[in-house]
């Protein structure tokens, strides 16, 4: 995967603790500004509605593009108003006076949801130095309390969160945290994350369900290894949850944002429709939420900029 | 570094763009110069005549649609006609439009619009 994919689509926010409270700030502002072009966008729809059925009318485009426009900003605002919303409560509950006092209030905002558990599988499997093949958890928690676990069995991560609904950032975040820890003890290897189960359920029990058939084959023959694996020392682990505790505070804003994951294609037709013959596509198994919410925010800021380039000088059309 | 060069190229592209376009694909941003002119019929019966000057400050050029009304002051009731002109960049046109109507007393309006409808 190219480094610049995984850096602003699929992983934004997993280099650091840094990075991950950059990337959560950077979602609420994204909600709030989606939120706020949509609806400026179905107010300049609806303020110079003659305007633009007249220039659709006359330059032979469909009216009903207008429609469109319209179901368009209404969707991303529909899309962005819990965000936004959520935006508003981080900003409300952040004031106070300390640290401890913040993480509180935010904390209270929140309830957990039952059963909630974000679920995601590595490209290999995860050991302990020593207990081979066995699961292991490690707390996400800092001084004003704990925030979820990180269960890890094999090449299953799942993330169970105690306020709101974990993030698949976490998961993200966990896997770049891995492959910096076990790079630095000498390893070369890549650890990915190959498929989320909030994206593609389906798909992540099948590629499970072949994990753990080689695991399971793997304990029978007692013959190496059949499926690639990285080991963490107990102080990789325990660095590992030392990580975790540094985004805590992020976590906390985190629960009040909606995660939209997605899986995206980016399509480019050489031939375009309706022949098609030729068509260049690349895909991404998941794109964070600040990605494809920052995406939406440059495709609302487009149009409108177009709308209002053409109430500022309306283009030129045949005359009658 | 490489990223915030590539950003500030596009967005001078997309600048450049929307320049060229604006300078090239516009149509008119017409108005109405001063107020109009009303010239009762000379012969009963005949046809009133309002009279305007249509300027257009912008690059573009077009057609326009100029709608003229005479509303009676007592009555509200309006007569009205429509008169296409083409505009060229920088351009001002004297349009004239006839209305027949019964003799009375009239307040001439005149609205004109781009695209025209």
């Amino acid at each position: 995967m190219g480094d610049l994919a995984r850096r602003f689509l699929k992983e934004p926010g997993a280099d650091d603790a840094a990075h991950y409270a950059r990337r959560v700030r950077r979602l609420a502002v994204s909600y709030v500004a989606l939120f706020a072009l949509s609806i400026i966008g179905i107010a300049i729809l609806i303020w110079r509605a003659q305007f633009f059925v007249t220039l659709a009318q006359r330059s032979n485009v469909e009216t009903l593009t207008l429609a469109f426009l319209m179901v368009l900003f209404g969707y991303l605002a529909s899309l962005s108003a819990p965000g936004t919303w959520g935006a508003f409560q981080i900003l409300r509950r952040s004031r106070a006076r300390d640290w401890t006092e913040r993480q509180h209030r935010l904390t209270h905002g929140r309830h957990p949801v039952p059963g909630n558990r974000t679920v995601a599988d590595l490209n290999v499997l995860i050991e302990v130095e020593g207990s081979p093949g066995q699961p292991f958890d490690v707390l996400v928690a800092d001084a004003a309390g704990a925030m979820g676990r990180l269960h890890v069995d094999g090449a299953r991560l799942t993330y169970r969160s105690e306020y709101g609904e974990g993030s698949n950032e976490v998961l993200a975040y966990v896997e770049r945290q891995v492959e910096q820890l076990v790079r630095a003890d000498g390893s070369d290897a890549d650890v990915d994350i190959v498929i989320w189960k909030k994206i593609d359920d389906e798909g992540a029990e099948r590629y499970h369900g072949l994990v753990e058939f080689a695991r399971n084959l793997e304990r029978k023959l007692g013959d190496g290894a059949l499926w690639p694996r990285v080991v963490l020392t107990p102080a990789d682990v325990a660095e590992l949850e030392r990580r975790l505790t540094a985004v805590c505070t992020s976590l906390r804003k985190e629960a009040y944002l909606p995660h939209w994951d997605y899986q995206a294609e980016h399509k480019l037709p050489i031939i375009p429709e309706p022949l098609g013959l030729i068509t260049l596509s690349r895909s991404q198994e998941r794109v964070d939420p600040a990605s494809s919410m920052g995406g939406a925010i440059v495709v609302v800021f487009s149009v409108l900029a177009i709308l209002v380039v053409f109430i500022i000088a309306p283009p030129w059309v045949p005359g009658t | 570094m490489k990223v915030r060069w590539s950003a500030l190229v596009s967005l001078l592209g997309v600048a450049l763009v929307m320049g060229l376009w604006v300078e090239h694909c516009s149509g008119p941003q017409p108005h109405v110069v001063g107020a109009p002119l009303l010239r009762p019929p000379a012969q009963a019966g005949q046809p009133y005549q309002v009279e305007v000057v249509v300027a257009n400050p912008g690059p573009g050029q077009g057609q326009v649609q100029v709608t003229f009304r005479l509303r009676e002051t007592s009555t509200g009731l309006a007569y009205q006609s429509q008169e296409q002109a083409d505009l060229e960049s920088g351009e001002q046109v004297r349009v004239v439009s006839e209305i027949a109507a019964p003799e009375g007393s009239y307040q001439p309006e005149v609205e004109v619009r781009y695209p025209p409808g």
